[in-house]
């Protein structure tokens, strides 16, 4: 799955990075200065990386937490995000991280300690208030945890941190640590959702529906609160049956009282980002749809995303509350 | 072996000696620069650059504009080149690149599961009779990644040195029958890097080309630049979007490029995909 690892010299002592290079045994690291020096330069080849990617350990400098759209939130009155890793382990058609970056290697940054100070220190400055802390958006937030360790850091910070949400999204159907540990509070589970039979086409290299579906189950029965998130909701023939089946699929198996929340996200890409989406992957069943400019955005046509958007919110309030519904449809 | 495309940049003649053979090229019959060898079918071709930086840079720049699939081929530098701690006559993938005296570095893509030993470089201007531990040494491999990384991806290039000396005296033992069979016998291990730069190239060569009804069009319409530009794209929506539909009976009786191109973009902007059975 890795070819090969790079890490920034500063941190080669880093406990975290010795225990990463622990789970590469006949992986020399070679060392470098600066990520920069290798992730996001010009000349390079996003897919061909995708199928070879090299692992970068890093130290995160500067902000390490940021502020979401003001539109973007899931009840809290504040929102933040925060991103221990850059890339993801699954290749799906609508990733806009194959637009931002020109690498598809992933990075990770071990200096966990940085975060989470600053996660505290905002807690503080906004003492009393309800904060919620995304992760997830420049990665996959469980998919990597056996190498990172990111989630088993992660929740014992949280712990501490009653007013504080965490988000942690995922397609992943890692169970651990979430399953050997007790479910706390603030903490929700968020998986990215669509129809069984289009993920199967776009969603390449991530679990299926299906499994996604059981490991959701697996979490409800243990007590973690789920978040569904159809994001980005998507067009095609019978598109109402499927997202039907769809929801009937998962409402069947994880319980109404699991569900934290829900969210509908428009398809969008910025139109500079969709033309280079187009050069990387130009066979793209879903690129190459029916999706036309609107202001600065490649999306579906309005009144297809209106129907959609609609439909798909008034059938699930026949399986959970409305006051469950989100919107998570700004920009980052 | 699908049929993507080397290209092999190497220094001395004794080097690339054994490429030519094993590989069946000829020499190819252009008034160029730096002799230039092919194979009949065009899956490789080999540049004989000369020594040096300058020189690297030079025979890199003239295969490129003489190989039709230079901008889809994977590029390689392959020579000998010196170390104190690998052993001699051992095939190293270079996986760092510095040139002598200064910081920056390359890092060329390197393939996995290769089972070649990986090392770092330095380029230096002059034989060197001193070497690094943790490095090999050679003349070229700075000047041929950087004049090429300006024309591919880093994820086209590679370099790969066979260790010929550890010392002065074995660097002054050197004879070209000595290097002919210091490269002669480890082509049999980049075999595999061969098949697997080939079809990455292939793959590449086909992510960028257009379907023939294309060119079809292009040539018996006028379309103008940006017209063309998106045609090239409408066409390939079409074929992802309608794999069993012709599209040339939806353009029938349409005969400006403008038509052609409004009545085909009509379809697509009203085309549901279809996902297949749910």
């Amino acid at each position: 799955m890795i070819n090969q690892i790079f890490v920034e010299r500063e941190i080669e002592n880093h406990h975290r990075v010795k225990s990463i290079l622990k789970s590469f045994p006949s992986s020399t690291p070679i060392y470098i200065d600066k990520y920069g020096e290798l992730f996001n330069k010009k000349k390079q080849n996003f897919r061909v990386q995708k199928s070879f990617p090299n692992l970068i350990l890093a130290s995160k400098n500067g902000k390490h937490i940021l502020q979401v759209p003001k539109s973007f939130g899931i009840g809290s009155s504040y929102n933040f995000y925060f991103s221990h890793m850059y890339n993801c382990l699954y290749d799906c058609d609508y990733c806009f991280l194959q637009g931002m970056y020109s690498s598809a290697d992933f990075v990770l940054f071990v200096n966990y300690d940085k975060f989470e100070n600053e996660i505290r220190q905002k807690m503080e400055e906004l003492k009393g208030e309800s904060v919620t802390f995304f992760s997830g958006y420049d990665c996959d937030s469980l998919a990597f945890e056996k190498i990172s360790g990111f989630v088993e850091h992660f929740l014992p910070v949280f712990e501490e941190l009653p007013n504080a949400l965490l988000e942690l999204r995922t397609k992943s159907i890692q169970l651990q640590p979430l399953v050997s540990k007790s479910p706390i509070e603030n903490c929700v589970i968020a998986y990215s959702l669509m129809p069984h039979i289009i993920a199967k086409q776009i969603d390449r290299k991530a679990p299926s529906i299906e499994k996604r579906i059981n490991v959701m189950e697996k979490l409800s029965k243990k007590g973690w609160q789920i978040g569904l998130r159809f994001d980005p909701l998507i067009f095609g023939k019978d598109w109402k049956a499927m997202y039907s089946n769809l929801f009937s699929d998962i409402f069947q198996s994880v319980p109404k009282k699991s569900i934290h929340s829900f969210t509908f996200g428009p398809l969008r890409f910025p139109k500079e980002m969709f033309k280079s989406l187009i050069k990387l992957n130009p066979e793209s069943k879903l690129l190459s749809g029916p999706l036309t400019l609107r202001g600065t955005k490649m999306t579906y046509k309005a009144e297809v995303e209106f129907e959609m958007i609609n439909f798909c919110t008034d059938l699930i309030k026949s399986y959970a509350p409305e006051a469950l519904a989100f919107n998570c449809s700004g920009d980052f | 072996m699908t049929n993507g495309t080397i290209c092999w940049v190497v220094a001395l003649l004794p080097e690339a000696k054994p490429l030519i053979e094993k590989l069946e090229m000829k020499l190819f019959p252009q008034d160029t620069l730096h002799p230039i060898y092919r194979n009949e079918t065009g899956t490789d071709w080999l540049v004989v650059s000369g020594i040096g930086q300058l020189n690297a840079a030079s025979g890199s720049a003239t295969l490129y504009q003489v190989c039709p699939k230079a901008n889809v081929a994977i590029w390689v530098n392959i020579g000998i080149a010196g170390s104190q701690t690998a052993e001699l006559g051992e095939l190293i993938y270079i996986n760092a690149i510095r040139k002598d005296s200064t910081n920056r570095i390359f890092y060329p893509f390197v393939f996995p599961n290769l089972k070649i030993k990986h090392a770092s470089l330095v380029t230096c201007d002059s034989p060197q009779t001193t070497y690094g531990k943790d490095y090999v040494v050679d003349m070229e491999a700075w000047a041929f990644y950087k004049a090429i990384y300006k024309k591919v991806s880093r994820e086209f290039i590679a370099v790969f040195k066979v260790i010929s000396d550890d010392s002065e005296e074995s660097m002054n033992a050197l004879s070209s029958s000595i290097i002919y069979h210091l490269i002669s016998d480890k082509l049999e291990s980049l075999e595999n890097f061969r098949i697997k730069a080939q079809n990455l190239s292939h793959d590449e060569f086909r992510r960028q080309s257009d379907p023939e009804i294309f060119k079809q069009l292009v040539n018996n319409f006028h379309f103008s630049f940006t017209q063309t530009q998106q045609l090239k794209r409408s066409v390939k929506r079409w074929y992802i979007l309608f794999p069993n539909k012709s599209l040339i009976s939806a353009i029938q009786g349409y005969d400006s490029a403008q038509e052609i191109l409004r009545r085909i973009n009509e379809i697509l902007d009203d085309a549901e995909v279809d996902w297949g059975e749910y």
